[in-house]
């Protein structure tokens, strides 16, 4: 079993801040996902935990018991690197007993985890083999059986699934939430793609500049996104946001005319950023309907849904998706509608989500 | 007419081919055949005798005083090479370890390592009899210096310490070598395997040991091969440092001062014997070729691709 | 390489050898390149002398010189007239028939040179000269006469005065000698100035006639006492080399040296403010015979195939006269090995002086044609004796056993 606290924990290189104070609480058998886009620090905040680099300032406790000083090999962690750094020389057994020699465990202790792990892994035929005449998948079971049969209390994976083809991410995917769930450990999981989050995390860390920037479970992120960051970070395609000014209960769009919604955030600000996702959003030949003007740039369309791109008056680019097979030709005015309820709103000055 | 363009085509690879080719058989080739000829060959000073069969490998293996020479010279060699495979090549590995792992002073150490190597044997040898000046050489100074004068020794003096001395010298000289060569290798070895070792186990022996030493192995062949070509072919530095008697009393003495001595006389002791000399230098080499081919065939078998 | 540079030499001068004769012009080969000058004016003096012969003064660095004349000779070409090598090194030459043999009929000097210097250009088998000996060379000591006059020493008469002298330039913090035995040839030398008055001239007849051996009581002490006055040599100086122990005698800094007659003119030119004097090592007792060691450096010689033999024969002449003596020693500073020359050089004096009480410098005399050679061996057990590696009685055993393996009379 995992409990893990960081309080206040900050990372410089030298001068350069990349971390600037994180508190994460995390519990027990949690699948934990850091996302962000590459440089927001998340795979520094991994290494922290790992204790290959030290933490400037700050304290991670796992367990409640202070990790800071402690050496990695002794933290009950194991990682799976983003090129799964397996030891070229050692063949696939050699690779996975490895650690747990050095851990002192008897023989036959170790044969049985090594015998478990291959079968869970589907390893049994390449024990013999060495990590080149691997494919790359292959080699990423041998990365994360080496780290299961130390059988660690939290298991750290850098980007697993970014040096795999398109065609295996899925399937391995599945495998390691899977793989989770047998194992009933800790994880932490580093991506970068929102993807992976969504569907593997029981919660999510969305960072940026070296913050958090929400904390939350998938559908938390989804339907109540903390700011606009994690707002467009989370949902593909992205949630427009719109630089909306307000008057009473209408929201004005510069050159492209207002609408008025319901329910909105009970705050003193004219200028409000409206953020709303591509399902939310209706879309209108009738050009003498409430709603925001703009032209068609083009339609995508995939089957069960087709997605409209619409360039607004004040140029954002707006994506909206429909259940129909509309075809609308490109430069074609449309009216753009906001299903009522589906809004989000954010302080413009803050861009921090405001309380409906 | 048609057959022109491959005649042109044959002219040119010939005049590429044969003036290097020509140049190697003038220079390496028809050199080392005619020392192996020479070896057959009695001499009176460079005026070739009568052939004389094995009669001078015979003799510089089996009569004496020749063959107690060979083989005070043999096993000094043998303790260069070993001698220097620790000081040399280990110490390179290690220098190279703390290198590349970026210990504190890492950036003056790296020059501090290399820069000798670029200095000349001759300017090496001469710097470090200055350092082992028996009365002013900053070896003994520092010793008396810091209370410790009755270690102060005559370095190059004594039959105990004057190979040392000069092992020593050649380390510090070119341990900047393997150094470079381990580093390269080191280099080459990704990051985040030193990171899974790290989440393993926090012991650098088994670090160096397990992980690292094999992987470079590969740029050790290269090491190897040279150290071991360098210590039988050893000469400069026993030469400028020692002379070419191997003073003292043939403490330094090495298979290279023994045949130039043996071959090229010596003006303070002994008369030149060229069928001797190329008898030793038919030997040397061949010992060479044969092991440093072992060295490397058996070493290459090891190396690990990454 | 090396050779191919050699066979061009031989080859452009095998040219200059056989250019036509109207004038005949003689190729006269050295290893003494710093006495070119000095050279080209004895050349003049003798071209003045004898017109219608020139001479052509080529010099080739000391040491290579062995191997380029021996390659020019053996390819049938080499010059008409050239610096021999002394002893086991004449040999070398002498052997193969490259030499003209001398005698009083071509060379009538000859006959007043002593017997010394004629047996350092002689085959020991077949008696046949084949050099006139240029100049001689002396193992003593040399000492800094201002630091012996400051404290107030004078030369030493017996081995206690020596050791006195010792200790009281020791007590006034200046080494008493400055010698260093690294350089394995420097322990010979050691041998040949230090040891000679110990072991006396009997002992020396006694080796020469077979009846005694290194192991001769009279050796042994010899080398006793050499071991006992290296207690004044400078902290270390078993480390110290030939270069560095030279320093110390002519900055000052000791003031005695053990070495040959040819250090002083090294010292006056690396210390031009330099009082020296010498003296030969004194004995246990004042009336003992003091002994300086002496050896010949080399010689003139023909080639036995030159075509100017005439020519060359009328140079080496000119070359054992006491006209080229007299100016040999007067420009060269050297102790010129024609008898009856005189010498400016007070210090030069002195050393001539010296000769005249002299035995041979041994091993190299005598003990150079034969593997191991006597230096050799020598070299190495001194080295040994001086770090207490081997007792005296040890080396003279060692010495007379090494020498066994090619000298009859030590053979048993």
């Amino acid at each position: 079993m995992a409990q893990l606290t960081l309080s206040g924990i900050k990372k410089g290189f030298g001068p350069v801040e990349v971390l600037h104070g994180i508190d994460l609480e995390i519990k027990d058998k949690e699948f934990i996902v850091f996302v962000g886009p590459s440089g927001c620090g998340k795979s520094t905040l991994l290494r922290l935990i790992a204790g290959l680099d030290t933490i400037s300032a700050g304290e991670f406790r796992m367990n409640g018991r202070r990790m800071n000083e402690i050496a990695p090999s002794r933290r009950g962690i194991a990682m799976v690197f983003q090129s799964y750094a397996l030891y070229p020389h050692m063949d696939v057994y050699e690779n996975m007993a490895f650690g747990v020699r050095l851990m002192g465990l008897d023989k036959a202790e170790i044969e049985r985890r090594i015998a478990d792990a291959a079968q869970m892994l589907r390893l049994g035929e390449l024990l013999k083999r060495k990590p080149r005449e691997l494919s790359g998948g292959q080699r990423q079971r041998v990365a994360i059986g080496r780290a299961l049969v130390r059988k660690p209390q939290l298991l750290l994976l850098d980007e697993p699934l970014s040096n795999l083809d398109a065609a295996l991410r899925s399937d391995v995917r599945l495998e390691i939430a899977k793989l989770h769930r047998d194992i009933q450990g800790t994880t932490i999981y580093v991506t970068h793609d929102q993807v992976e989050a969504m569907t593997l995390a029981d919660r999510i860390v969305v960072m940026n500049n070296g913050r958090v920037e929400q904390f939350g479970s998938p559908r938390e992120l989804y339907e109540r996104p903390a700011n606009t960051f994690v707002a467009a970070f989370i949902g593909s395609p992205r949630m427009a946001l719109l630089d909306v000014e307000r008057q009473g209960n209408r929201l004005g769009l510069p050159g492209s005319g207002s609408l008025s919604l319901t329910r909105l955030p009970q705050i003193d600000e004219r200028e409000l950023v409206l953020g709303v996702r591509p399902d939310s959003l209706t879309i209108t030949t009738d050009l003498a309907a409430e709603g925001f003007k703009g032209s068609v740039i083009y339609t995508e369309y995939l089957g069960d849904n087709t997605f409209i791109y619409v360039r607004l008056g004040n140029g954002t680019l707006v994506s909206i998706r429909t259940a129909d097979a509309v075809e609308l030709a490109p430069d074609t005015p449309v009216v753009v509608q906001v299903l009522p309820d589906a809004a989000h709103y954010f302080s413009r000055s803050t861009r921090e989500r405001l309380a409906a | 007419m048609h057959g022109s363009p491959l005649l042109a085509r044959r002219l040119w690879i010939t005049a590429l081919i044969v003036p290097p080719l020509a140049f190697v058989a003038l220079f390496v080739v028809y050199p080392i055949i005619s020392a192996f000829a020479y070896a057959f060959f009695q001499w009176h000073g460079l005026a070739r005798g009568e052939f004389v069969g094995f009669a001078n490998f015979y003799k510089v293996l089996f009569t004496q005083p020749y063959a107690d020479w060979t083989v005070n010279a043999f096993l000094n060699n043998v303790l260069v090479f070993f001698a220097l495979m620790v000081l040399q090549n280990g110490v390179g590995f290690l220098l190279a370890y703390f290198l590349w792992r970026e210990l504190p002073g890492a950036a003056f150490h790296r020059v501090a390592v290399f820069l000798p190597v670029v200095l000349s044997t001759i300017i090496v040898g001469f710097l470090w009899k200055l350092f082992l000046h028996p009365l002013f050489g900053v070896v003994n100074i520092s010793l008396r210096g810091t209370g410790l004068g009755s270690l102060a020794q005559p370095w190059l003096g004594q039959e105990g310490t004057a190979l040392w001395a000069l092992i020593i010298a050649n380390a510090w000289h070119m341990v900047g070598f393997p150094t470079l060569v381990f580093l390269a290798g080191m280099q080459r070895i990704p990051g985040e395997i030193l990171d899974a070792v790290r989440m393993e186990t926090e012991s650098e022996w088994v670090k160096i040991s397990k992980i690292v030493w094999p992987l470079v192995a590969p740029s050790a062949t290269i090491v190897f091969t040279l150290l071991f070509v360098g210590s039988f072919n050893w000469f400069e530095l026993p030469y400028i440092m020692a002379g070419v008697d191997g003073s003292p009393h043939k403490a330094t003495d090495v298979l290279g001062l023994y045949f130039y001595r043996t071959a090229f006389g010596d003006q303070s002791g002994s008369g030149q014997d060229f069928g001797a000399g190329s008898a030793l230098a038919v030997l040397i080499f061949m010992f060479i070729a044969v092991v440093a081919g072992f060295i490397t065939f058996r070493l290459r078998a090891r190396e690990i691709q990454i | 390489m090396k050779k191919l540079i050699l066979s061009g030499i031989v080859a452009l001068s095998a040219l200059g050898v056989s250019m036509p004769a109207w004038a005949q012009e003689l190729s006269f080969w050295s290893w003494r390149q710093e006495d070119k000058a000095q050279y080209e004016k004895f050349i003049k003096a003798f071209e003045e002398k004898n017109p219608g012969v020139t001479v052509k003064f080529e010099t080739f660095e000391a040491t290579n010189y062995n191997t380029i004349l021996s390659t020019a000779l053996a390819g049938g070409s080499g010059p008409d007239v050239l610096f021999a090598r002394a002893y086991g090194g004449l040999e070398n030459v002498a052997n193969a028939g490259y030499l003209l043999p001398l005698d009083k009929s071509n060379v009538p000097a000859l006959e007043n040179f002593a017997p010394a210097a004629i047996a350092a250009e002689t085959m020991r088998s077949t008696k046949v000269t084949y050099a006139v000996p240029f100049a001689s060379q002396t193992m003593l000591v040399i000492y800094n006469k201002d630091i012996f006059d400051a404290n107030g020493l004078k030369e030493p008469e017996t081995w206690d005065e020596l050791v006195q002298a010792s200790e009281k330039l020791k007590g006034a913090g200046i080494m008493p000698f400055g010698n260093g035995t690294a350089t394995a040839w420097q322990n010979e030398v050691m041998v040949g100035g230090i040891a000679s008055t110990l072991m006396g001239r009997g002992f020396y007849d006694d080796l020469m006639a077979g009846k005694a051996d290194f192991t001769d009581k009279r050796y042994v002490e010899a080398l006793t006492k050499l071991k006992e006055i290296t207690k004044y040599f400078p902290d270390g100086f078993i480390g110290l080399d030939y270069a560095s122990s030279q320093q110390l005698f002519a900055s000052g800094m000791a003031g005695m040296f053990v070495g040959g007659s040819y250090e002083l003119a090294n010292f006056k030119k690396q210390n031009p403010d330099i009082k020296m004097g010498i003296f030969a090592m004194p004995g246990m007792k004042a009336d003992d015979e003091k002994l300086v060691a002496q050896y010949f450096d080399g010689g003139y010689a023909v080639n036995a195939k030159t075509p100017h033999k005439e020519a060359a024969l009328k140079f080496v002449n000119f070359l054992a006269s006491q006209e080229f003596g007299q100016m040999f020693a007067d420009e060269l500073n050297n102790i010129s090995a024609v008898p009856g020359v005189s010498f400016k050089d007070p210090l030069l004096a002195e050393v001539a002086e010296l000769n005249k009480n002299s035995i041979p410098y041994i091993m190299l005399v005598h003990f150079r044609f034969g593997e191991p050679s006597g230096s050799v061996l020598l070299q190495g057990e001194i080295q040994k004796l001086l770090s207490e590696k081997a007792t005296p009685e040890e080396v003279g055993k060692n010495l007379t056993t090494g020498l066994a393996a090619w000298y009859e009379p030590f053979k048993k």
